[in-house]
Formats: structure tokens, sequence, C-alpha cells
């Protein structure tokens, strides 16, 4: 089959028809439901818990029914299943109940009462850096902090002419996964089967094995049709795997555990807010001669994956530029709130924010046109890394640049902005690259990491792999490759829902790698599978996954290339603004993105429309107040259709060799640069510069009204 | 548990008794299913008396220098129906999503009494009249005087809301917007309705309500006043005096959706918005 | 209280023996099965719970099942083999407007009574239709371009 042609996905029909069983859909004999129990202190002792009287056929489950360890193993840092002692967040789980009938259960769990001895609580992520309260997490609540720097920093400030400093804040963002969390546990003898609406199968088998104290052989995940992930799917389902599991071994059923809408906005992760500030040392011709950026995410009561969403959103933090001199030093702190985690964009929504907030209002002080100007600094192919490594291959960058102008027609459409009694127009741009997948360390063996293709006696091939279809198109979009590597309709490739006794371990399905890393492994096994396809019988065969040899990555020293390839993009937005009520309409969006080579140029577009919107709801719309305490949609207001602007996309082809068909990713990158664009816009529209996001009417209010 | 409850009574009489008994009104249900979420999740809810059944409460008359609308239309109705004052279609389909309007009734709505009901400050700028029946007795009040604060009324535990009556008036220009935290589907941050008549360049009439702005809509009686009998000549001149007196008016506060001082800009811009429009076009 | 609605469900006459005041989301998922209809918030913001009721969209988490006596409801399940349904669903595949599809059966139950009354909808009133029906995925425009698609090749679809 050709590439070109975009294909209908399979999964499509049933989604239509309301087929498709999704976690709460399906009906498990003898089931028993499941509600946790959650800590209402944001930081305190537990004192005392009173039960009701439990009726037959009613448990609890708390951590003394854990038989390892009370730790969500995937993490480095502590992270308990239940509470024991302490609490660090309203809405830590300290206990279930579980019975036959949910609504009972509800009612018992609205019964339990828990006396706490409250303790000072971190709010935000300036008291966590204050130490006035005593810290949650070692002696100064900063659970990661990393430094990456080039060039003599220290020396281009002092012999700076002139220096600008930028900070910016951006807040939480929900994931909003229309379908809310759920699990259900069934025990199998000496087995047990976890159904997950999880981004990570293998992962949640070694997770519980971590709790259980048993071998991984004792736990088969099976991934069920997943309503959403966008990154808020990795973490949490283990918490909720492990809930569901404990009980399920306590009471001897299968036990369910589904999240209610209202206690998934309280408790699961979000977007981590962040403190960015941003300095440019300039010469006296007025040129860049350094970048020093710091940045802090805000984690909250336990660690998670904050030090990787950090640590991959440290490493771009120069955007799209190379400059003399450059350090970026990054922190996670603790807080006393729900827990950030990972979201699409994994760190970087935060720091081009930052990065791009700043050279917009450089370019506007300086009083030049900020494309042009932003254009001297442009990363070239061979420029180093932050880590020392280099960007092997074409940067793209003035290709996208040139596309976004020409489709946006941006010289013309800023010439000729609207002028309307009570309303302001204003357009801004942003860029912004992506590097995907993450490097793994190249000093030390590779781990056991495959995917693999199974030809079946009728001729049908059959994918392998453990990475997910959460709606992104992944099943289709690997379909297509196998189909035509093997030259073969893609009507015989299928892809099942994910069973760990199928299918080896990979990766969580995240970080935009599926298709440009896992999708070339996948490639090699198709080829190597091609001469024998016309064999009779079973064939298998499974494909180590390998680094490409351009890639050398110290995790020690974290020097070295930090990604395999970059994504390119540019976009630029229109905005009108209405000074009645300071709310800002996007009237039209426009994007350039080299993603190498699209597999599916409809499946794409969908990542980049959703992508855009989801982008747009975090730079207008999206706001969790700093305690994070959200608990229903009627408060957290996400785009509809009404506030879709119209979005122009246009690929620019800049094949990457290592990818498959020199594919590159699409996933996050479509989200990185929306809300800087947009920020942009609204400081050219307003005459301010936009330092925080969202961009809410209450604050562009109060910037207006501090305008000079 | 109140056994015995009809819970799908036919005349309003019944619905009346079977709420004096203990049962809940259930209306379009938008309102009363969040309410009671909680109790219905765990199987403990009170007894809904779903009033659906009850026909009387469907029916408009439009006549007798005034239009009368069963408490069951719902928003979608009122929105769609020509029958129905202009500034109160338009109040109305702003409430929710469409699928929300399509159940959401004007009755509940009303007794829900929320200071961000959109429908409430242009029933306050018509002068809308409540209908309340009891079992025995029916009495006509202003619906100012009905809702008593943020979500209360002066409901009697054996009255029902049955009927809005709308005076008709010699109003010539409406207005109405609604900020929300997003184009559509979204609770109001602050809203206003608003109505005048200019004859000669005079303000012959003028009435002007905000929603979410207080405990209760806040209709500005004393402004009102003020500025009615005024050459409309001058208005755009004195405008800062007026948004004044609009902001002293208001008693906003800050909660989750917004803050007090982006609702007090904000409402005075909103009458500004409205003094602009009325003054450019001229007579009528 | 538990005590016998009757209603008519996707065509045919049902009973339900439940409480009314249960959610009639709860009783269509179960005891009849349909689980076509999702419950994204449980709280009338996400749209992913409409059916029609009366032939037209409502929000079966914010109905309780004693409000239907007596009236028409139709699920997805309901839809599945009309020629609306078989038009939408081509539509939305043509489009590439189904991503992981929890939000699907909703939209599709609206989009079906927006055709149905409206016959060439401009893309306002699409939009204006959807507005009620939250997607994370698309970002909407390959869903509006989808249900323009199923308007121009409408036919006597209804």
């Amino acid at each position: 089959m050709d590439l070109t042609p975009n294909c209908s996905r399979a999964d499509t029909p049933g989604k239509c028809a309301g087929e498709t069983l999704f976690i709460r859909d399906m009906q498990f004999q003898g089931a028993l439901d499941a509600v946790t129990i959650r800590s209402r202190s944001r930081r305190a002792n537990i004192l005392k818990i009173e039960l009701p009287e439990m009726p037959e056929g009613y448990f609890m489950v708390d951590a003394s029914d854990i038989p390892g360890r009370n730790h969500v193993v995937f993490f480095r840092d502590p992270c308990p299943y239940f509470a024991e002692n302490r609490v660090n967040y309203i809405g830590q789980p300290i206990m279930l109940v579980v019975g036959p009938d949910i609504r009972l259960v509800r009612k018992l769990a609205q019964e339990v009462r828990i006396d706490y001895d409250d303790l000072p609580a971190i709010n935000t992520l300036e008291e966590a850096l204050e130490g006035k309260v005593p810290p949650l997490y070692k002696d100064d609540n900063v659970y990661a902090e990393e430094i990456f720097k080039y060039g003599d920093v220290e020396q281009a400030f002092s012999d700076a002419a002139e220096i600008l400093e930028t900070l910016t804040r951006t807040g939480y963002q929900e994931h909003l996964y229309m379908e809310p969390q759920g699990v259900v546990a069934v025990p199998e003898g000496d087995r047990m089967t976890v159904y997950a609406s999880t981004q990570g199968p293998h992962a949640m088998r070694l997770t519980l094995a971590g709790a259980f104290g048993c071998d991984p052989e004792r736990f088969r995940i099976r991934q069920t049709p997943i309503g959403g992930g966008f990154g808020g799917k990795i973490e949490p389902p283990f918490i909720l795997a492990g809930h569901a599991a404990f009980a399920a071994r306590k009471c001897g059923k299968p036990v369910r555990l589904t999240y209610s809408r209202e206690e998934d906005l309280l408790s699961t992760t979000k977007r981590h807010p962040s403190r960015v500030v941003v300095r440019t040392a300039l010469n006296e011709k007025k040129q860049i001669i350094a970048l020093d950026v710091d940045v802090v995410f805000q984690a909250g009561g336990y660690a998670l994956s904050c030090a990787m969403v950090l640590d991959t959103g440290l490493k771009k933090a120069t955007g799209v530029y190379h400059f003399p001199a450059a350090r970026a030093r990054g922190r996670a702190v603790a807080t006393n709130n729900p827990m950030s985690g990972a979201f699409r964009g994994f760190g970087a929504p935060q720091i081009f924010f930052a990065v791009e907030t700043h050279m917009n209002a450089l370019a506007r002080k300086l009083g030049k046109e900020p494309l042009a100007f932003k254009a001297n600094y442009f990363i070239r192919q061979g420029d180093p890394t932050l880590t020392g490594g280099a960007y092997h291959f074409h940067v793209a960058l003035p290709e996208v640049v040139a596309t976004v102008k020409k489709i946006s027609d941006y010289e013309n459409r800023i010439a000729s902005l609207p002028d309307a009694r009570d309303r302001l127009f204003g357009v801004g741009q942003a860029l912004f690259n992506f590097g995907a997948p993450f490097s793994m360390d190249t000093q030390i063996p590779p781990a056991n990491r495959a995917v693999g293709l199974l030809k079946r006696e009728d001729g049908t091939v059959q994918i392998l792999s453990e990475l997910v279809d959460m709606g992104q198109g992944l099943c289709t979009a690997f379909r297509k490759i196998v189909a035509k590597t093997l030259d073969i309709p893609i009507e015989r490739v299928v892809y099942h829902d994910v069973d760990t006794d199928h299918v080896p371990p990979v990766t969580i399905t995240g970080a935009s790698m599926s298709v440009v890393a896992i999708g070339r492994t996948l490639k090699n096994a198709a080829e190597k599978l091609k001469p024998r396809l016309n064999d009779p019988g079973e064939i298998r065969v499974i494909e180590q996954c390998q680094q490409p040899p351009h890639v050398s990555w110290n995790g020690i020293k974290q020097q070295g290339e930090p990604f395999h390839s970059y994504v390119w993009g540019a976009i630029i937005a229109e905005v009108e603004v209405d000074t009645v009520t300071w709310q800002v309409l996007v009237r039209n969006l426009w994007m350039a993105l080299d993603i190498g080579r699209a597999i599916d140029t409809r499946i794409v577009r969908g990542q980049i429309d959703g992508g855009a919107i989801q982008g747009l709801g975090y730079g207008l719309l999206e706001s969790i107040p700093p305690d994070a305490m959200i608990a229903s949609l009627a408060d957290y207001v996400v785009p509809t259709s009404l506030d879709a602007p119209a979005i122009e996309s246009v690929l620019v082809e800049n094949l990457y060799p290592e990818g498959p068909y020199g594919a590159k990713c699409a996933g996050e990158p479509p989200l990185v640069g929306v809300a800087p664009a947009i920020a942009d816009a609204v400081a050219n529209a307003c005459g301010i510069e936009v330092a925080r996001l969202p961009i809410s009417p209450e604050y562009l209010m109060q910037r207006m009204i501090e305008k000079p | 548990m109140v056994a015995g409850i009809t819970f799908c009574p036919e005349t309003i009489q019944t619905a009346a008794r079977a709420k004096a008994d203990g049962g809940i009104l259930y209306a379009g249900g938008t309102d009363i299913m969040l309410r009671h979420a909680q109790s219905i999740r765990t199987g403990q809810s009170v007894p809904f008396i779903f009033l659906n059944a009850v026909t009387e409460l469907k029916r408009v008359v439009v006549g007798g220098s005034k239009t009368r609308i069963g408490a069951m239309l719902t928003m979608s109705e009122i929105a769609r129906s020509p029958d129905m004052p202009d500034l109160l279609r338009r109040a109305c389909s702003t409430v929710g999503s469409p699928a929300l309007r399509s159940t959401a009734t004007l009755g509940g709505n009303i007794c829900t009494a929320s200071p961000a009901g959109d429908s409430l400050p242009a029933l306050y700028v018509l002068e809308a009249l409540v209908e309340l029946r009891s079992p025995t007795k029916t009495r006509l009040i202003p619906i100012d005087s009905f809702i008593s604060g943020p979500k209360e009324t002066v409901l009697a535990t054996d009255e029902l809301l049955a009927a809005v009556i709308i005076p008709d008036n010699n109003l010539k220009r409406f207005h109405h917007r609604k900020v929300s935290p997003r184009t559509a589907n979204a609770i109001t941050k602050v809203s206003i309705a608003a109505a005048a008549t200019i004859e000669d360049g005079i303000m012959k009439d003028i009435r002007l309500a905000f929603g979410a702005v207080g405990p209760t809509v806040i209709r500005c009686a004393s402004l009102e006043e003020e500025l009615r009998d005024m050459p409309t000549e001058g208005l755009a001149g004195t405008i800062s005096y007026w948004k004044r007196r609009v902001e002293k008016l208001i008693e906003p506060i800050d909660d989750l959706r917004s803050t007090a001082q982006y609702r007090r800009i904000t409402a005075s811009g909103l009458f500004q918005e409205f003094m602009n429009t009325i003054t450019r076009q001229g007579e009528g | 209280m538990t005590v016998s609605i009757p209603f008519e469900l996707n065509g045919a006459p049902v009973q339900a023996n439940v409480c009314p005041e249960t959610r009639l989301m709860d009783v269509l998922r179960d005891p009849f099965g349909l689980t076509g209809t999702k419950e994204g918030c449980g709280e009338g913001e996400c749209g992913s719970c409409t059916i029609l009721l009366d032939g037209q969209p409502v929000l079966s988490c914010l109905t309780a099942v004693g409000a239907v006596r007596g009236r028409p409801v139709t699920t997805i399940e309901g839809l599945r083999s009309t020629p609306g349904f078989a038009l939408l669903s081509r539509a939305l595949n043509d489009a590439g407007a189904v991503q992981c599809g929890f939000c699907t059966p909703g939209i599709i139950m609206v989009a079906y009574a927006l055709l149905r009354d409206f016959p060439a909808p401009d893309e306002k009133t699409i939009r204006a239709a959807l507005a009620g029906n939250l997607c994370r995925c698309t970002g909407y425009n390959m869903i509006v371009e989808a249900i323009a698609l199923a308007a121009r090749k409408r036919g006597d679809a209804w």
C-alpha cells in the first residue's frame, strides 16, 4: 500500500455506534465496587479513624492490606498507595470501601470519620522555596534540581551593556480526558488480571509486582479502550490499579474502581504550574550574548515523575535559538497540593511560553520586527544543544517561518487590522521545537524493549506492541507503516488492545516517541518478516529497540544528545480583545510544522487541531486556583466548539532519516506554541506585556488598569 | 423517605399537596439533579414530584395586557417562541447548553433563585409577577419580592410557582448581554438586562438590572429615576458619572469564577455599552 | 421507593422498576445495558450522556427516570439502524472526526437531531448545536466538517 491516502481508522465504527466498551461499560461477573476515602486535610497527622458498622459482604481496604510495599515503585521518590499516619494533600487516598451495592458503598464511605491534627501547609511554589513552613521533602522542598549550560554565561552577563529580565507564570492544566479514570482487578487463581484505561500496561504490571512483592508474571494487564489520555493516564492508573488489586486480593472477587469526574478533577495529576525567570545579556549592538533561564515547577504532595517532566522541559530551555552562552537551571518543588504530572508537552509548554514571551518582549523593546529579530539566533544544523550534543539534521526553521507567514498573509494582516469600537485587534507569533524521543543512556546496555509482528495462519499480520491508542491514531499509523513495508493492504494488518501476556514490554505510550522510535523498530521487524510473509504457518518476528547511531547520551553526566530528533514549528495567532469584558477571541490560527513525513495527514491534522485547541484552552480559559481545589467542570472551563477558531496548518516536509519513512512525531508539538502566540497577539493588541497563563479577562483588565 | 407521595401529579393542586407532604418539585431537573446528586448517588434521595404531566403548567396565554407563561416552559421553548418578550427570549437563549435548555424551565430558573440565574435580570426589567398556587390559594407577587436572597424565595411549603406574568409595556429598546468564562455553556460572571424608550430626545423610560453582582439580581431603580426624562444628548458626556453610579449600586464579590473588581468594572462597561447603543440609535 | 415507570425506549415499550429519582443514564446503562450513553462528568457539563427525549437532545445525567414516564427515549443504540446514523458515522469517519471516541455517541445524538430539523445548517448553526458537547481530542473543527459533510449528502436520510 501507499502511505499517501488517508486511512479509515478501524476503531471509528464501534466508537460511533457506542459499541466500543470502555472500562465502565464492561461487565464482570460478581464484581464489587470500590470508593476511595480521601484526605480532607492539606497536611496533617491522622489522629483517629472511625468506621461505620460494615454490613456482610462490605470491606475496608487500607495500607495494612498491601502484601508488599506501600509505595508506587514506578516512582523514584516515595508515593504511598494509602496514607498511613500522614497526609500531604487534600484528596490523598486513605482507604477504600468495597461492596456489591455501589450506592451503599458510597453511603458507608460518607460515614467514615477521620480526625486530623492539621499542620502548617505549603500552598505555593513561593512558600516551598521560602522555607518558613517546615519542609515537606528533605530540608529544602526540592524534589529535583538540575543545571545545563554552555559558554561562559557569568562573563557574558558581567560584560553586558544591557540585561532584560522577564518573569512568567503558568497555572495548572487538567487533562480532561473525557473518560474519567477506571480499572477493574480480577483475581484468577494465583494470578490477577487488571483491566485498565492506562498508557503503560507493562509498567503497571511491574508496579503492581512491586507492591505485592511478587513475580510480575502473576499480573496480567489488559488495556481497555482509552477515552483520552494526554499523559493523564500514565501516573494515576498505577495508583488505581494498586487499590483495586489490594481490594480484589482481600475480597477474592473482581473489584471495579472508577472515578467520578469530581474525584478525577480533585485528585488526579495536572500540568505543573511554573514560574520562569528569563534573562538575556545584550552587547552594545543590542545583540544577545547570553541567555539565563531559571525554572521552578510546582509539584505536589509527592514527586511522581516531576524530575522527568522538568528534565525534558529544561533541555529545551534555549527555545529554537542558539546564543554564544546559555544556562538553564530548573527545580521542582514540593507543595501540599494534588500531584502534578505528565501532560502533553511534558514541561515544554511552560518553557516555550517563558522563552517566546521574553524574545517577543525584547523585540518590542528594541523596536525590531520579531520574526526577523529571532532569525538572527535560529539554531542551525551542527549547533550544540544545552547538553553538549548537536543538532545533527537540517533545521527547518526558516521554512516553517516562511510558510506560516505566507499562509497567514502575515505582513498584510498586521498592516490591515480592523478598527472597531470596543475592540482591539492583534497578531502574534511563536516558534517552537520539540525533541523526541528523549535519549536513553548509551553508556549502559540497552534494556529489553521490543515490538514485533505475528504473521498468522490466515495471512493477517498482528502487531505485537504494548503501545496504546488513546485516540491519537497510533494503531492506524502503525498498521500503515507495517502495510507499506510489507506491501500488503492495511486491512491485513491488525492491532489489538494491549494484553501484557501477549506483547513484549517496550515503553509507556507518551513523550511523542511512538512513531519516530517504535514505529522505526516496527518497520525493521516488517522488513525482516517480508521475505517470509508467504511462508505457511505462524511466524513471529520480535525486534529490539535500538537508538540511532547519532545518539550518544551519558545519563550520569547528562551530556550528549538529549533527544533523537526535533520537530520545528511556527504559529501565528490573530486575536480580538473586547475592551468591555477583556475577553480574548482567537479569530484565526496558522501553524506550519515540520514533522518529517506524515504517516497519515488526516490523523496528523487531528493532532494539530486537537493540540491547538488544548493549547488555546491553556492560554486563555483553563484556570485552577493555586491550591488546585477544583471539583466541578462548571468551574473548569475548556474550549467548546464555539471557542475553536479556524486553524490552517501546513506540513513542511523535512525527512528524518532515522524515522519510519522519514517521520518524526506529531502528538505533543501542536500544543506547545499556541499559548505563547496568543499571548503575543494579546500583547500587540493591548500594548502591554503578558506575563502569565491563562490570560483571564480578570488578569488582562488588571494589566490594562496598571498600564502606564 | 416520605412514603405514599404522588410522584407524577396531573394537577397543580395535587402537586402542591405532594410538596406540602415533603416531596421536592422536579420541573426540568437540571438544577435539582445537581443539588441532590449526593443523595441520589447513595440511594437516599427525598422523593421528587415530577411536574411534566401537569399540563396547565405548560400553557401560554397572550392577551389582556399581559403575557402569562406557564412555569414549565423550557428555555428553548421560550427562546424560539415569537409570543414571548424579546428580552426574555434572548436571556433564555444564553442559558447553559442546547441540551440543557431543552429541559431547564423558566419556573425552575426562578425558584433556584441564583444571583447568576440567566432569566432573572430580564424578568426584573420586565417587572414580571409570579403566580404562586397552593391547594387552596393563589397569590401574585413581583419577581423582586419573590426572590428574597441568594437561593431563597418566599415560596411557602404548600405552594408552587405556576406561572410568570409579564405585563405589557411601552419599552422600545431592549438589551441583554451575558459575560461568562467562555463563548457559551458557562455560568455567568456578570450580566445586564436593560430596556429604554427615547422620545423627542428625552429618555422617557429606562430600566436596568444586573446579574451575578449581588446576593440577588440588582435592579437600579434610583439610577433609573435619575435618568428618566433626561435629554439623551448630554448623556455621553456625563457617562463617567453614570458609570460610577452603577458601580455604587452593585455589590459584587470575589469567588472562584471571578473577582469583585472585574465584575464591578465590567458591569459599568456593559451599562456604557447599552447607553452607547441606545443613544446612537436615536428615537424609539 | 421503587415504582414501575413505563416509557418508550428505542421504539419499544419498557418498564423500569426503580426509584424515580434515579438518573436516567444509570437506568439506561443498567438494567437496560445500553452502554453507548457515556458518563463524562455527571453534572451536565460535557454532553457525553446526551440522549433524545421526545426527539430532543437531553442530558441523561440531569434527568431523573421519573420524568420520562410515558415519553419516548432514544439512545445511540436506537439510532444504529437508521439511515441518518449511517450517514453521520460515515461522515465522521471520512472527516477524521473520531479520536478517543468517548464523546462521539453524544455528538451523534446532537447531530442527528440537528440534521433532522435543519437540512442545511451553516457552520455557525452546527457549532452552536455542539456547544454542550465537550471533545478534548479533535479541537472540534473536523467534527463540524463531518456534520457539514453529512448535511451535503443528506438526501432522504430523514
